[in-house]
C-alpha cells in the first residue's frame, strides 16, 4: 500500500516460518503437477493443430482420431488435396 | 537458522501472482480473438475462421481453467498470509474485489458452457453472443482487479476511522487518478501478449509446411492487431510513467537508477546499479536533458534522485531497473515482428521469408515475459519491498 501501510505491518501476526514454509512447498509442488500437465497438453494441442475441422456431421470414412495426419488432410474434400476454405486475405 | 515468516510469504506471493498472470494476460486476448473469429465465420461463412475457432477453444479453455485454479489461491492468501491487509482495507478491497465475482465471473461461468458445449445446442447467433460475453467478462475482470491495484498504488478516496481505512468516494477510488491508464495498458499487453502467441503459432505451420490456410490467417490477423496496437502500447507506458513520476517518485529513481536530483536530468539507457556505492557501473548514459524529457517531457525539469529518499524507502534499485529495460525490450520485439512481418507480407514475401518466420515463431513469449516484467516493476517499488505480497493483478 503505497504511503499507508507497510507489508511488515499487514502480515498475519501470528504467522510462523515453518507453518508458511509449508504452505509454499504444498503451493509449489501443486503448481508443478497441475501446471505440468496443462502445459503439455496445450503444447500437443499447439502441435497438433487445426485438424478438427468442425464438420462433426460431415461424412467421414475411417477411425478417424486414429488415422495418421497425412490421411486426412488429403481426404476431406473429395480428396483434393487442398482443404475446403481458403485464406487468402490480403496476398498470400 | 529461523524462518522469517514475512520473507516467505511474500515469496508466496509472488510466486503465486507471478504463476497467475501469465494466463489471464493469455486468456483476455484469446476470449476476444475467439469472438472475432466466430463473428467473422458469421459474416463470410469461411471454414478457415470455423477450424481456427474450433482449434483455438480447446487453448482457451485449458488456460482459463489453469488462470482460475491460480487466481483462488491468492483469495486465499488474503486471509492466511495477509490478515491485517484484509482486516484494515476490507472495507474498500472487498467490494472491488466482489463486484469482479459479480460482473466478470458470472459472465464468464454462464456463457463459458455455451461457448463449450453449446455449438450444436443453440443457434449460431446466440452462439456468437456468449462468445462475446465471455470476452466482456474477462474485460470487466480486468476492469475490478486493475481498479483496486490503482488504488493500493495511489490510494484515493478514503478515510482512517479507528485504524481501519474506509471508502469516503467511491467515484475516486473506481476511477482514481491513474486507474484508466494503467488498465489499458494492461489490456493492450493482454491483447499483445495473445498476438504473439497466435502469430508463433501459425509461423509454426508455416515453417512446418501443415495447416497453411490456418497459419496464414492467424499471422495476418496476428501480425496486423499488434502492427495497429504497439504504438499506442508505448504512448500507454509512456503515460503510465507520468503518474509514476508524479505519484512515486522513489520508484521513478529506482528504475531510471537515478542516483542524485539532477537538472535537467540525463537518462540511463543501461548500466549496473550497485547500491552500496550509490553509482552506476558500466553506464551508457544519453546526456542530459534526455532524462528531463523522457520523465517529464520537459527540456529543463528537475528530476529526484533516490538521495533525497530516505534509504528505508528505496525499492530494491536493480530489480525495477532490470525487469523495465526488459519490458521494453520486448515491446521493441513486438514492434520489430509486426512491422516487419506486415513489410514483407505486402511485399508477398511473408511465406517464403524463412528466417522471419522462425523470428516469429521464437517470440512467442515476448508477451508474457514483457507482462511479468512490468507488474515486477510496478510492484516491487510498491514501498512495500520485494515484490510487495499487497498486489492483484487481474485474476480470471
Amino acid at each position: 500500500m503505497f504511503g499507508l501501510l507497510r507489508t511488515a505491518d499487514a502480515m498475519t501476526p501470528t504467522l510462523t516460518g515453518p507453518q508458511v514454509l509449508a504452505t509454499l512447498i504444498g503451493y509449489v509442488l501443486v503448481y508443478a503437477f497441475i501446471f505440468a500437465f496443462g502445459i503439455r497438453y496445450i503444447y500437443a494441442l499447439l502441435r497438433e493443430g487445426p485438424t478438427e475441422t468442425g464438420l462433426r456431421h460431415a461424412p467421414t470414412t475411417g477411425k478417424r482420431p486414429m488415422m495418421a495426419r497425412n490421411g486426412h488432410r488429403n481426404r476431406r474434400c473429395g480428396g483434393v488435396r487442398r482443404r475446403c476454405g481458403s485464406y487468402t486475405f490480403g496476398r498470400p | 537458522m529461523s524462518l522469517d515468516p514475512l520473507l516467505l510469504s511474500r515469496i508466496q506471493f509472488a510466486f503465486t501472482v507471478s504463476f497467475h498472470i501469465i494466463f489471464p494476460a493469455f486468456t483476455i486476448g484469446l476470449a476476444a480473438w475467439l469472438a472475432t473469429m466466430e463473428g467473422m465465420r458469421l459474416a463470410t461463412g469461411n471454414p478457415v475462421y470455423r477450424r481456427l475457432f474450433d482449434f483455438w477453444i480447446k487453448i482457451f479453455a485449458v488456460s482459463f481453467g489453469m488462470g482460475v485454479v491460480s487466481g483462488i489461491v491468492m483469495a486465499f492468501q488474503f486471509g492466511t498470509n495477509w490478515s491485517v491487509l484484509a482486516e484494515k482495507t476490507g472495507p474498500i478491497q472487498g467490494p472491488l474485489l466482489g463486484y469482479e465475482t459479480f460482473t466478470a465471473f458470472l459472465l464468464e461461468a454462464t456463457f463459458l458452457g455455451v461457448m463449450l458445449l453449446g455449438r450444436d445446442r443453440v443457434s449460431p447467433r446466440p452462439y456468437f453472443f456468449a462468445c462475446c460475453m465471455v470476452s466482456l467478462g474477462t474485460l470487466f475482470s480486468s476492469f475490478w482487479i486493475l481498479a483496486n491495484n490503482s488504488w493500493m498504488q495511489v490510494p484515493v478516496g478514503h478515510q482512517i476511522v479507528d485504524g481501519k481505512i474506509v471508502p469516503s468516494d467511491w467515484k475516486t477510488i473506481i476511477a482514481g487518478p491513474v486507474f484508466l491508464v494503467r488498465w489499458l495498458h494492461m489490456l493492450l499487453a493482454a491483447f499483445l501478449t495473445t498476438s504473439m502467441c497466435v502469430i508463433a503459432t501459425g509461423a509454426w505451420y508455416l515453417l512446418r509446411d501443415i495447416h497453411r490456410a490456418e497459419g496464414r490467417a492467424m499471422m495476418h490477423w496476428g501480425m496486423g492487431l499488434a502492427a495497429v496496437l504497439i504504438p499506442v502500447q508505448l504512448l500507454m507506458g509512456h503515460l503510465n510513467g507520468k503518474y509514476v513520476v508524479n505519484h512515486q517518485p522513489s520508484k521513478i529513481a529506482a528504475i531510471e537508477a537515478r542516483w542524485h536530483d539532477e537538472q535537467p536530468a540525463s537518462e540511463v539507457l543501461i548500466a549496473w546499479p550497485d547500491e552500496e556505492s550509490r553509482q552506476n557501473l558500466f553506464a551508457i548514459t544519453l546526456p542530459p536533458p534526455f532524462g528531463s524529457l523522457i520523465d517529464s517531457d520537459s527540456l529543463s525539469a528537475g528530476e529526484v534522485g533516490l538521495g533525497s529518499i530516505p534509504r528505508q524507502n528505496w525499492p530494491p534499485v536493480a530489480i525495477p531497473f532490470f525487469a523495465f529495460r526488459i519490458m521494453v525490450g520486448m515491446g521493441l520485439v513486438m514492434l520489430a515482428v509486426s512491422w516487419l512481418g506486415n513489410w514483407l507480407r505486402f511485399r508477398g514475401r511473408l511465406e517464403t521469408t524463412r528466417w522471419f518466420l522462425w523470428c516469429a515463431f521464437l517470440a512467442f513469449p515476448s508477451g508474457f515475459v514483457a507482462v511479468l516484467t512490468g507488474w515486477i516493476t510496478a510492484e516491487s517499488a510498491a514501498s512495500l519491498g520485494l515484490c510487495s505480497g499487497c498486489c492483484a493483478p487481474p485474476t480470471q
